[in-house]
């Protein structure tokens, strides 16, 4: 209980809660920026908390994810153009209410939708973090293994081609993540002669590459698109009749977002996703989406934001990243010289309390800032992207460089913002191969030290009923997919249609 | 006149696989070039051994993707616009002047070269933000971190 007070007492830090604020400002504003997602802003942050100590860190990293989430649906409902990829859904039904001069019902049912499934899953987190990590304690190499690779194995569950795609993309951040020096042998790998490559990549530039100037390079094939910005009302909270209308699509997705954030690697987007159909599927007004159904902004928003306290169960507890901006937050965390785990629930509990109780705090900041300043947000999306990113790409260099004050960390940025670029134009999502990459280090050591305990004896892993159960979800979640096609293919067939039609 | 037979192209997933496997083949023959274990470290997995495991991972989903594509429309795709090759070359310029005339210089003409390359032409509007941004560098990051941000050459020549 002392741990839990001392963590809640940060919000009583003057310090401590311009970080939060900060960190909330930012991500909101940023969210609101098409193409400068939560996890762009994240990695691209990411250098300046190195000086901050590891709850600051933490509590501003956190606060901006919390907060871009929700500023992704300003410009989701303003411009059709969801300033997050986890407001995708929001745009369906947003621009259209915004279209018929409802933005500010839009806007202000989006505030309190992403303030109640934050706060959700923050007291999921509270409840749920613990208890994983007390369950994780007695862990070993082999049961750290098996895990790392259901978490990666996770990035293969959306199924077909897209699946396939991430799961290599996955295997390739594994495969960075073996550049350097071997950690049992001490022989060099993939060096190529740079003394800079002895201690493998170093993940800020990597980051900053792969997710700010392949962005970058990528919005430059849209610079010919135009915008077209509806006006803003102003904000309001939303009417008894609509809290009536939403209030079941509001639980069921803060639920739904929150699990689905607990999953590794499937974060906000895919929560966003699954809740926009299962709220439409349980709608009375099934009709009114796609048209500007409240019930539609409600429910993605709800979802996409319980995914941020979902997420960081997986992150904190087990130190298996449960997204793409926890794999950053993760990051961040390594190199401040933090590794999560069970083990950080009883060596700094102060610290993960102070975590839970920032993001409360951003929560409870942007819901006020979202009731009283969107209209100030709104006109972020009016910075033209001739000024925005240059500027972006000239941080991006500094924070690349700032770490090591490195050069060559610059130039690993630049090729990892061109591997980036190309990874999106050919359909792979830059985000798996962070995932891969964060995760890469402990696969191979859990490996090979399990190898070891089991004195190179494969079969022994099957000794361990932890293993054998993450093994079979594993296997289930790389092809439950490919069966569930095979299976509707096998269908098609027997009712004389062609199989691959489909 | 009997038909010509159409040209059958393949699948653009296809193509991906190959390249995909042709990189596994080339890092697969660099394992070959880490430096020998001396025999008392050969316990367990040698050095080369985990990046093989993954090697052969990746190559096996590549031929999954492959396989994948049978029977599925390709997606067309725009060749990439010249603007973006045009930006990537405004990265490199800028790095060249960040080793000649430094950060700051280079942070100036970057957000004015790159805002114009970008369609911007109130050229005054990008002046102000590139030595606004450039100061503001300077005082967060050389200031309050104590960063020492590259000066180039002339930096160097001239302090």
């Amino acid at each position: 209980m002392s741990a839990f007070a001392s963590g809640m007492a940060i919000l009583l830090d003057p310090y401590m809660l311009w970080v939060i604020l900060a960190g909330t400002v930012l991500g909101v504003t940023v969210g609101a920026l098409p193409g400068l997602s939560g996890s762009t802003t994240a990695a691209l942050l990411l250098p300046l908390t190195i000086g901050m100590g590891p709850v600051a860190s933490i509590a501003f990293l956190g606060s901006i994810y919390c907060a871009a989430n929700f500023g992704g649906s300003i410009t989701a409902i303003l411009i059709n153009t969801p300033g997050d990829p986890s407001a995708s859904a929001t745009a369906y039904d947003g621009y259209p209410l915004a279209a018929r001069g409802e933005a500010g019902r839009a806007l202000g049912m989006s505030t309190v939708a992403s303030a109640i499934g934050g706060i959700f899953s923050v007291i999921v987190l509270i409840v749920a973090a613990p208890l994983l990590a007390r369950a994780a304690y007695n862990f070993g190499p082999p049961e750290y293994f098996a895990l790392a690779l259901f978490g990666l194995s996770m990035l293969g569950a959306v199924g077909s081609e897209v699946g396939v795609r991430n799961l290599m993309a996955g295997a390739f951040g594994v495969f960075l993540a073996t550049i350097g020096l071997d950690l049992t042998t001490g022989v060099e790998r993939f060096t190529f002669g740079f003394p800079e490559l002895s201690e493998g990549l170093n993940l800020v530039p990597v980051l900053t590459g792969l997710f700010a100037i392949s962005e970058m390079l990528t919005q430059a094939t849209q610079l010919h698109m135009p915008r077209e910005r509806l006006a803003l009302d102003a904000v309001r909270l939303p009417s008894r009749d609509d809290f009536r209308k939403c209030a079941k699509s509001i639980g069921l997705s803060s639920v739904l977002g929150t699990f689905i954030g607990i999953l590794p690697a499937l974060g906000a987007t895919t929560a966003a996703l699954i809740s926009y159909s299962e709220t439409k599927r349980w709608s009375k007004h099934k009709h009114e989406f796609g048209k500007g159904a409240i019930e539609g902004v409600a429910g993605p928003e709800a979802a996409n934001n319980a995914a941020v306290g979902g997420s960081m169960v997986p992150t904190l507890a087990l130190g298996i990243p449960g997204s793409t901006t926890t794999a950053i937050i993760l990051a961040g965390l390594i190199v401040q010289g933090v590794r999560p785990g069970p083990h950080l629930f009883n060596e700094q509990p102060v610290l993960l309390y102070a975590v839970f109780a920032s993001m409360l705090a951003a929560n409870l900041i942007y819901l006020a800032l979202g009731l009283f300043a969107a209209k100030a947000f709104a006109r972020i999306t009016l910075i033209p992207d001739a000024i925005l990113w240059p500027a972006v790409f000239v941080f991006a260099v500094v924070g690349a460089y700032g770490q090591d004050q490195s050069i060559t960390d610059v130039w690993v940025m630049l090729i990892f913002g061109v591997i980036g670029f190309y990874l999106r134009r050919f359909g792979f999502s830059p985000a798996p191969l962070v995932m891969g990459l964060v995760l890469g280090k402990m696969v191979e050591e859990t490996l090979k030290q399990s190898l070891l305990i089991f004195d190179q004896n494969w079969l022994l892993f099957f000794s361990r009923p932890i293993v054998v159960a993450l093994f079979a979800v594993t296997l289930l979640s790389v092809f439950a997919p490919l069966i569930g096609r095979t299976i509707r293919h096998a269908f098609r067939r027997e009712k004389g249609l062609d199989p691959l039609s489909e | 006149m009997p038909k010509p037979w159409p040209a059958r192209r393949l699948h653009s997933d296809v193509k991906i696989a190959a390249a995909v496997l042709l990189f596994c083949a080339v890092v697969w023959g660099l394992t070959f070039t880490f430096d020998a274990v001396p025999a008392a470290l050969t316990q367990g997995m040698g050095p080369a051994a985990f990046p093989r495991l993954l090697l052969g991972v990746i190559a096996l989903l590549a031929l999954a993707l492959a396989w994948a594509a049978r029977g599925r429309a390709d997606e067309a795709r725009e060749p990439t616009p010249a603007i973006v090759y045009w930006t990537g070359a405004a990265m490199l310029a800028f790095m060249g002047v960040m080793w000649f005339a430094g950060l700051l210089a280079a942070t100036v003409l970057g957000v004015v070269g790159m805002g114009l390359l970008w369609g911007e032409r109130r050229w005054p509007i990008l002046l102000a933000v590139g030595v606004g941004l450039a100061v503001a560098l300077h005082l967060i990051f050389a200031k309050a971190f104590g960063i020492v941000l590259p000066r180039g050459l002339l930096g160097d020549w001239l302090f």
